[in-house]
This record gives C-alpha cells, structure tokens and sequence, in this order.
C-alpha cells in the first residue's frame, strides 16, 4: 500500500572502523520482500551497525550488499531509498509534524499536491492526524516514534531500518506501543530491519530473527524455531533465556542431566554426551512425601516473588545452578527433590 | 471559644517569624553585599558619563550651568565618521571571520585528522597573545598593506576569530544534530540542503550569537586597532582615545555614550540568545 517492499540480502558482508576489530563478521542474511527480521543481541554485536551499512551510513570493508539484487553497498545514503528511524528518533526540532513528515518529499522535489496527499496518508496510517501541526517538542515518547516512522516510509522506502525504537519509552507503554507498531508495519507491507536488545520483543514482532554476537550471526530463523531447536549455547541463553546444562544420552529422546533428573528431548539425541535448555517452568519441586529420595536435590540460593510464582535459584547435585518457578516460598539452604515436569521435553542445543 | 484563635495564631506567627530567620546565614548576606557592592562599583561610570556629558561645564561640578546636549551633539558630529567606518569595518571582519570560521568550525567539529589538536591550538593562539603583540607582528610582516586599511582587517580577524569557532564547533559537534542530518540524507537530501534545512536551523541560535560576538569585539577593539589605523582608516575607539586624549572630557563622556549606544543592545542580545552557549569548547 505505502511502500515498495523489497528483498535485502548481506552477502559476506564484514565491517572495521578504520583501525581496529571489525564490528561485523562475515554476515550472511536474506531478507524477503516484506518480511520484518529482528537482529537482536547484546549490546556490542554489530546490530546497529548493520542498520548504518543498509543505510548506507557506513560501507562494508568486504563482502556484498543486494537491495532487489542490485549491488547498493557503494551508493551514498541519499540515492538508496532506505528509511532509518535511530534510537533517538533524530526528529527535526524546528519543524512542525507535518513538514517533518514532508521533508523527504521535498528534498527529492515532490510536487505541493503530491506531498500534501503522501503527508496526509502518512499521518493517517500512523494515526497522528490530529498531532499534524504541532511542533514536534511537544510530543510524548511515542507520538515521536510515530512521526519518524510516518518520515521514512513517506517517500516509498525499499526498506525500513529501525533502531530499538522501543528503548526510549516508558517500561510500562512499551508493550501495547510493540502491538500498535507490528500492526503499522503490518500495514505498510515495508520490509523492515528492527534492531534490538530484548529477546522477548524480538519474538513478538519478527516473522524472523537473527542472533547476534560479535559481529556474526548465531542463528537465523523463525522465533519458534530458535527458540525450540537453539543453535548452540549462545543462542539458547539469550534468545531462549534457558540454562544450558551438559546430558548423558540414555535413547534416542531421553537424557539423564544429573543423577535423579532424567528428561524427554525435543529432538533426537545421536551423540553420548549432549547438552540441554532448561528452562525455568521445566523444573518443578516436588511434594515432599517420603518417595523422593532417588530424585535429584535442589540446593535453595535464592528467590523472589514475581508475583504468579516464586523465582528459586539454586543448584541442581551435580548439574549446576538453575532457577525454577514454585507457587510456595522456599527456604534458603534447605533442599529439595526437583523433577522435570510432565509433558515437557527439553530443546536439545547444536554444538 | 472566642480565645481560641488568639491562642493558635499567635504561636504560629511566632513559628513563622523563626523559620524566616533561620536562613540567614552571615556569610549569604556578605556574599550578598559584596556582590552588590561590585554591580555598583561596575555600572557607576555609566551614570557618570551620562552626568559629564550632559553638564556645560563639568569642571565646576554637576550640571554646572545648566543641562546641555551640545556636547552630545559635537560628539557625535566629531565621531560619525569614524562610527560608520567601524560599523563597515565589523561587517568586513563579520564577513571574512564567517568564511573562514564556518569551515574551519566544521572541520574541527566533524573530522578527526592528523593536527586536529594543534589546528584548534593555533586558532586558539590569539587569544593569548597581546592585541599590541599581534599589530605590531602584522605592520612588521606586511608594511605595504598598512594604507588600505587591509591589516586593521586582518588583525581584527585574527583577534575575533578565536571566539566564533569556539562557539560554532561545539555546536557544529552535537551528536544529535549530526544524527539529524544524517537521517536527512536517507530522506534523499543532498549535503547543501541538509546544510540549509538541517543543520543551519539547529545552529541557529549559537550563529546568531557568534555574529553579534564577532561585530560587539570588533565594534569595541582597541588594542589591535590603535597600532594598525591610519588617518584615513581610523575606528570609533581609536577616536575616542583620541578625543580623550585632546579634547573637553564632556565631548569624551558624550562619545563614550554614543559608542555604548552602538554597543549595549548587541550584548544584550547575546545575552538573550544564551550567551552562556558562548566558548563551551
């Protein structure tokens, strides 16, 4: 409707600032017309990074960079029809809604009647039409947002890249914000890049997400399939927020991770020793009534109450140190038998 | 029932004239005589010359033989020459400082080079070195530039530019303005419209204040001026020395006045613009 969604895809693509570690390593990515791919990872990896090489803020010191399988990796920002909405937003300060909105049209000489129609569109699409006149420093966090979404995708971006356009809001409006902004990128049918730090917000808006560390990618993929069958450690920590825990196969579907604590896996195990996500509504403790002795005992650190349940921390004999949920408070110091919960089967992680 | 009132008042008229003692410490009301004592010390002149400029025959007193603007009317007849040239001088100071100050400002704000350090260090150097150091350098360098009036030009420059770069490249260095332009160069904007329609309305109010700063030390600049003036090349402090020096101390006192005239409302207008932003380097 708004937009002219286009594939994306980073071939090879590394980065370095002239001196120094490079930022991205060799970073393989396709990105399909109107898909949105969130890159999230912890601070440092290389995420915004990316953003500024699509934008064409930076230009990759190797590798390819395909926008509907041109090469672009050379062209100046201004000639790439890219829209980048930073973590700050970077609104004009001296300009009204409005003509933040038409700044794009009008620099690229856009007739009066066209950019009057194109802001209007905008302005609706991102349901700011009655904030049209106002100046921008009298917005709220989000209506900001709003106005540098509608800026970018006014003059038809190929692709919109944003930068955790999320952390700049309150805690406690970010999660309707989150829907209210999947469904306007929805709408818009851009292909859109979203960056960021929070693996939970990266599963509600991405048809797919890349992990990050380091400058490469861990793992690309649907959330489910990241979450169900994580690459390797990294990924099952972070994305999945488990505890990685070595296993001993017993068969094919069924690891022992310590004496007492057996579990069914998701996937089949081939090797002798694997590893395991745990996590924290996988584990449950047991009712003491006189049958737990041959089950695995749980060594109380720590918990605190979030509300629907207690979040224990403890360690498993001769496993490690996992955090589990529980309805009851708990002693510290004390032990207790824990078993896998019924119906569970743990995600087997990639080496 | 009638005392009650009288009862509950009158402690806590007591209580309030406590708690309005309490803050008086002695060193606030020193700090604060002091402090008024040096306003006083400072602005006094300004009545003064007022006074002097304005009495027929100041050595006899306050408005000895009466209230005059004859001295007022001869300054001005005495300087407006040399007012108007300083007026043009400040504007061609304004103009070269602004041609190569802009630049020079973008470069030290923007780019990280080799010498960066020391580029700012030498723009720096004047302000150090005496205005009398710095003519005299120039009318031994260049002799033959002295008539035209071109080295009142440059040592003007020379002093005044310090103080517009130190207050353009801090501005010109804001990570957000340089994040606004470079969104406006996704937008498709080319680098002179992101000059035109980003960054010089960012800049706007550190500009203003950079200017009227270069024009009030040009305006006011004595020690440069006073070795580098020629007869014919002569700025409206150079002749108020001059008139000081020769003439009735009313005619000095009414140009003193006039030159403020010319001075005041630039200052105050820096002062508007947030004349704190002013050499944050």
């Amino acid at each position: 409707m708004t937009a002219n969604p286009a594939s994306l895809s980073f071939e090879h693509i590394s980065f370095a600032y002239s001196q120094g570690r490079p930022v991205v390593r060799d970073v393989c990515l396709s990105v399909r017309p109107g898909e949105i791919v969130v890159l999230v990872g912890p601070s440092g990896c290389g995420k915004s990074t990316l953003l500024r090489l699509v934008a064409g803020l930076l230009f990759p010191t190797e590798g390819r960079l395909l926008i509907d399988d041109a090469d672009t990796g050379t062209l100046p920002p201004e000639k790439r029809q890219v829209g980048w909405v930073p973590q700050s937003y970077a609104l004009f300060e001296h300009l009204s809604v409005r003509d933040n909105i038409a700044f794009g049209l009008r620099m690229r000489g856009a007739a009066k009647r066209e950019i009057a129609q194109r802001v209007g569109e905008m302005l609706e699409l991102c349901r700011i039409t009655e904030l049209a006149d106002r100046h921008v420093r009298q917005l709220s966090g989000g209506q900001r947002q709003r106005v540098a979404i509608a800026r970018a995708l006014a003059v038809s971006p190929r692709v919109l890249l944003l930068d955790e356009p999320l952390a700049a809001l309150d805690p406690q409006l970010r999660t309707a914000i989150r829907a209210d902004l999947e469904a306007l990128l929805r709408a818009s049918g851009v292909t859109t890049l979203f960056v960021t730090h929070d693996q939970a917000e990266a599963m509600a808006v991405a048809d797919r997400v890349a992990v990050l560390r380091e400058g490469r990618v861990e793992q690309f993929g649907t959330p489910q399939m990241l979450w169900r069958s994580p690459a390797n450690a990294f990924v099952a920590e972070f994305f999945g927020g488990a505890t990685v825990l070595p296993a001993e196969r017993i068969s094919e579907f069924y690891v022992r991770i310590a004496p007492g604590l057996e579990a069914p896996t998701a996937s089949p195990v081939h090797t002798a020793r694997c590893q395991v996500a745990l996590r924290q509504s996988d584990l449950e403790i047991v009712p003491q009534n006189g049958t737990a002795e041959s089950l695995a005992q749980f060594t109380v650190k720590g918990s605190e109450f979030s509300g629907d349940a207690f979040k224990v921390t403890g360690e498993v004999a001769g496993a490690g140190v996992v955090t589990l949920l529980h309805d009851q408070p708990v002693v510290t110091g004390q032990t207790y038998p824990v078993r896998i919960r019924a119906g569970r089967a743990l995600s087997v992680v990639g080496e | 029932m009638q005392t009650e009132p009288m009862t509950t008042a009158l402690p806590l008229a007591r209580a309030r004239l406590h708690t309005a003692k309490a803050p008086a410490d002695p060193m606030m009301s020193i700090g604060r005589s002091f402090t008024l004592f040096a306003v006083i010390l400072c602005l006094a002149p300004i009545p003064l010359a007022i006074a002097v400029a304005t009495t027929a025959n100041w050595p006899l007193g306050f408005w000895a033989e009466g209230f005059t603007l004859r001295w007022l009317s001869e300054g001005w007849q005495a300087v407006q020459p040399y007012a108007l040239f300083s007026l043009l001088t400040a504007l061609i100071v304004l103009a070269v400082d602004l041609a190569i100050g802009l630049p020079a400002s973008w470069v030290i704000a923007r780019h990280s080079f080799p010498g960066r350090q020391v580029l700012t260090a030498l723009i720096n150097v004047p302000l150090a070195v005496p205005g009398i150091a710095i003519a005299l350098s120039l009318i031994l360098a260049y002799p033959l530039a002295r008539p035209s009036g071109l080295l009142l030009v440059v040592g003007q420059v020379v002093y005044t530019l310090p103080f517009l770069v130190a207050t353009l490249a801090p501005a010109l260095a804001q990570p957000d303005l340089i994040e606004r332009e470079a969104v406006a160069q996704t937008l498709g904007a080319s680098a002179i419209q992101r000059f035109f329609f980003v960054t010089l309305p960012s800049i706007r109010s550190a500009m203003l204040a950079a200017l009227i700063l270069v024009f009030t030390l040009s305006m006011g600049e004595f020690n440069v001026s006073f070795f580098l003036f020629t007869p014919l090349n002569k700025t409206l402090p150079v002749e108020l020395y001059s008139a000081y020096i020769t003439g009735r101390v009313e005619v000095a006192a009414a140009i003193t006045l006039i030159f403020l005239a010319f001075v005041v409302p630039a200052a105050i207008a820096i002062e508007r613009l947030g004349g704190s932003k002013i050499g944050q380097a």
